[in-house]
């Protein structure tokens, strides 16, 4: 039940993300030929908007498993190493967590204490540079899911999206796929 | 040691399955922290502006544009139209599913998504007609690769953001490359259809011909619109691709009708008054109603979200191949490696043969976007102190990740090859490698000579201005 609501709430800010974002940039265009005078803030928003959707999306990207990479390697070892180099990935992942978290954070806290205003827009900086730590947290909450979802045995690896089945699903049933092309490369489990 | 520490430590990680982004991203920020005084906030604050770099706006919008129109029913209106063109030749649908992807390429911006929206209709077709399915997979998933040469292309985008390229020009230098390679593989199923005596379609009329245009050219005219707008100098790429994704939006939702708010509703009622003025009525009011619902519409979020995935999978690993550029860059890797490659004493020619066995090489392994990001700044000083032309080197580049999507065991065409199909991986493979020696000979081709790349940017814009390196 909350799931699905966090889930809701995830896609709903991800796509009104990058809505804002062409939006701005396509009514920059108009103002620009249709009123003569381009919106001055709209190019720096667009900006911040396009880091806040890759920063915030990345945890989802975890959480649906779309982040690609290798895994036809790993998959010819057995169950138990798999686990254990799952584990070593997810605390690798933790780590680069701990630091975009921490160095975002830093970023925060000096913006902050000087006040720092953005260049075009009505901003404090620190506000915009806010998602860097809350992005990191949010990633290193889905990595610590895949964690435990492979300490409790739910999965043997850190599984991995390859970006054919996500083109497919997009496609919706149009295509037809066998169950062999689902076994070759990299596969992923239900999120 | 530092940079054997870097590379040691990002091939593990690929190695044990790790995403791409998190191997080169873990692998950069330790090797900062452990060699180098950088602090933290430093690199989070060179992680961020990777984020919000300003050319690379354009590869959201761009992948935006093209899931509105594989979404929208624009590639199944480009198929028609490209077997009505070419469908009477021996080998015709086969042909014709080359120049769909030639025209689909000519929308969006990335291979996969050209073999998904082309392939997923042409390949069950081309085998109800009688083609092998392993011929219709193999063409298909050589031809989605020109997604990425023929404009607009994310990974030109991604290579004009690491060298300081113009978008514009290096669009430009696909087009003519572009039309090449598929040239090429239309020749050869011509050649291949008359020795096995593949089917051929039946000959349109010049109506149905002509009424397929008409139907395919509310897609058609995103290229028109993309390349004009850029080169009429109205906007910047990254404005065209903005300007691409609500055009894409605006003729899906009111004239395909095949999503959105009024979604499958007829043009012209069955039954009703057929009378010019109850039509325009009628249709005004539909259009009307469908934007001011547009904010609302299911079918519309979803798009969004889709675009938003694939824009966040991807630009995720291009922000972490850039702090990893970076870290080569402080390491002053590219600067030793040119000046290694130059003491060799190459010439020109040498020094591309290099540059395509290592890219070839790296094309296996890594995703196309990430390996421009980091080898375009270490082999890009050295191409112009060769006084190779950067369009040319740009395009010997995307030519070679488009082998690269090609190759396993990173090859993305071969995996939605193989998803659309059904087929095997390793039958996928097999395949598509006698088209891949296709486009070997064409990179070839396209290294020895320039002009390919370099006569129509120039002719259109001017000599390049070569930066001094």
């Amino acid at each position: 039940m909350i799931s699905t609501v966090v889930t809701r709430l995830e896609e709903g800010f991800i796509a009104l993300l990058l809505a804002a974002m062409t939006s701005l940039t396509f009514a920059n265009v108009i103002a620009r030929y249709v009123f003569n005078s381009g919106i001055t803030w709209a190019l720096e928003m667009t900006q911040f908007l396009f880091a806040w959707l890759i920063l915030f999306g990345m945890s989802y990207g975890v959480k649906i498993g779309s982040h690609i990479g290798v895994d036809a390697l790993v998959k010819l070892f057995p169950a138990t190493l798999q686990r254990i180099i799952g584990l070593i990935i997810v605390a690798a992942g933790l780590l680069y967590c701990f630091w975009i978290t921490k160095g975002g954070w830093e970023l925060v806290a000096f913006n902050h204490m000087l006040e720092m205003e953005a260049e075009d827009s009505p901003l404090q900086l620190w506000v915009v540079y806010l998602i860097m730590p809350i992005g990191g947290a949010l990633l290193a909450f889905r990595l610590a899911q895949v964690g435990w979802r492979i300490i409790t045995g739910k999965q043997t690896g850190f599984t991995l999206a390859d970006e054919a089945r996500e083109a497919i699903d997009q496609l919706g049933s149009k295509a037809d796929v066998n169950d062999d092309a689902k076994d070759t490369g990299s596969s992923r489990s239900a999120s | 040691m530092t940079i054997a520490f870097l590379f040691v430590l990002l091939f593990v990680l690929m190695a044990f399955g790790a995403p791409i982004a998190l191997s080169l991203g873990v692998s950069s920020l330790a090797t900062i922290l452990l060699f180098s005084n950088d602090s933290l906030a430093t690199l989070a604050e060179k992680l961020f502006s990777g984020m919000e770099h300003y050319t690379l706006l354009a590869i959201p919008y761009f992948i935006l544009a093209s899931t509105f129109l594989s979404t929208g029913g624009v590639a199944r209106r480009l198929i028609n139209f490209a077997v009505n063109s070419v469908g009477w030749f021996p080998g015709g649908l086969a042909m014709a599913s080359v120049l769909a992807c030639m025209l689909f390429a000519a929308v969006s911006g990335s291979s996969p998504a050209t073999v998904v929206a082309i392939g997923s209709i042409v390949i069950a077709g081309m085998v109800k007609s009688g083609y092998p399915q392993s011929f219709a997979a193999g063409v298909i998933c050589n031809a989605g690769t020109l997604g990425i040469l023929i404009p607009p292309s994310i990974v030109m985008v991604v290579y004009a953001a690491a060298t300081q390229v113009s978008v514009g020009r290096m669009f430009l230098g696909g087009v003519i490359p572009g039309l090449m390679v598929g040239c090429m593989l239309m020749l050869v199923i011509y050649v291949v259809a008359k020795i096995k005596k593949l089917p051929k379609q039946d000959r349109p009329s010049i109506g149905e011909w002509g009424g397929s245009l008409l139907s395919a050219s509310g897609g058609l005219l995103l290229v028109v619109l993309i390349m004009g707008g850029i080169y009429g100098g109205v906007f910047t790429p990254t404005e065209a691709a903005a300007v691409a994704s609500f055009y894409a939006m605006l003729v899906a939702v009111l004239f395909y009708r095949d999503m959105g708010p009024i979604k499958e509703q007829p043009w012209i009622p069955e039954g009703g008054n057929t009378g010019f003025g109850a039509i325009a009525t009628r249709n005004i009011g539909l259009m009307g109603k469908a934007i001011v619902l547009l904010p609302f519409d299911k079918d519309i979020r979803h798009v969004l979200l889709e675009a938003g995935k694939v824009t966040i999978m991807l630009m995720f690993i291009i922000a972490n191949a850039m702090l990893f550029a970076h870290v080569l860059t402080t390491e002053r890797i590219p600067h030793t490696i040119a000046e290694a490659i130059i003491g060799w004493g190459l010439p020109a020619w040498g020094f591309l043969i290099v540059v395509n066995i290592i890219l070839l090489i790296a094309g296996n392994f890594m995703e196309p976007s990430a390996i421009l990001m980091i080898m375009a700044p270490i082999l890009f000083p050295i191409a112009m102190k060769l006084g190779i032309d950067p369009i040319h080197l740009g395009i010997i580049m995307v030519v070679n990740m488009e082998i690269g999507m090609i190759t396993p065991p990173v090859g993305l065409n071969l995996f939605v090859t193989s998803g659309i199909t059904g087929m095997p991986l390793l039958k996928v493979v097999k395949a598509a490698f006698p088209w891949l020696l296709i486009l070997l000979v064409f990179l070839i081709i396209i290294t020895y000579i320039p002009a390919i790349s370099t006569w129509l940017p120039t002719l259109l814009m001017g000599p390049e201005k070569v930066m001094n390196y």
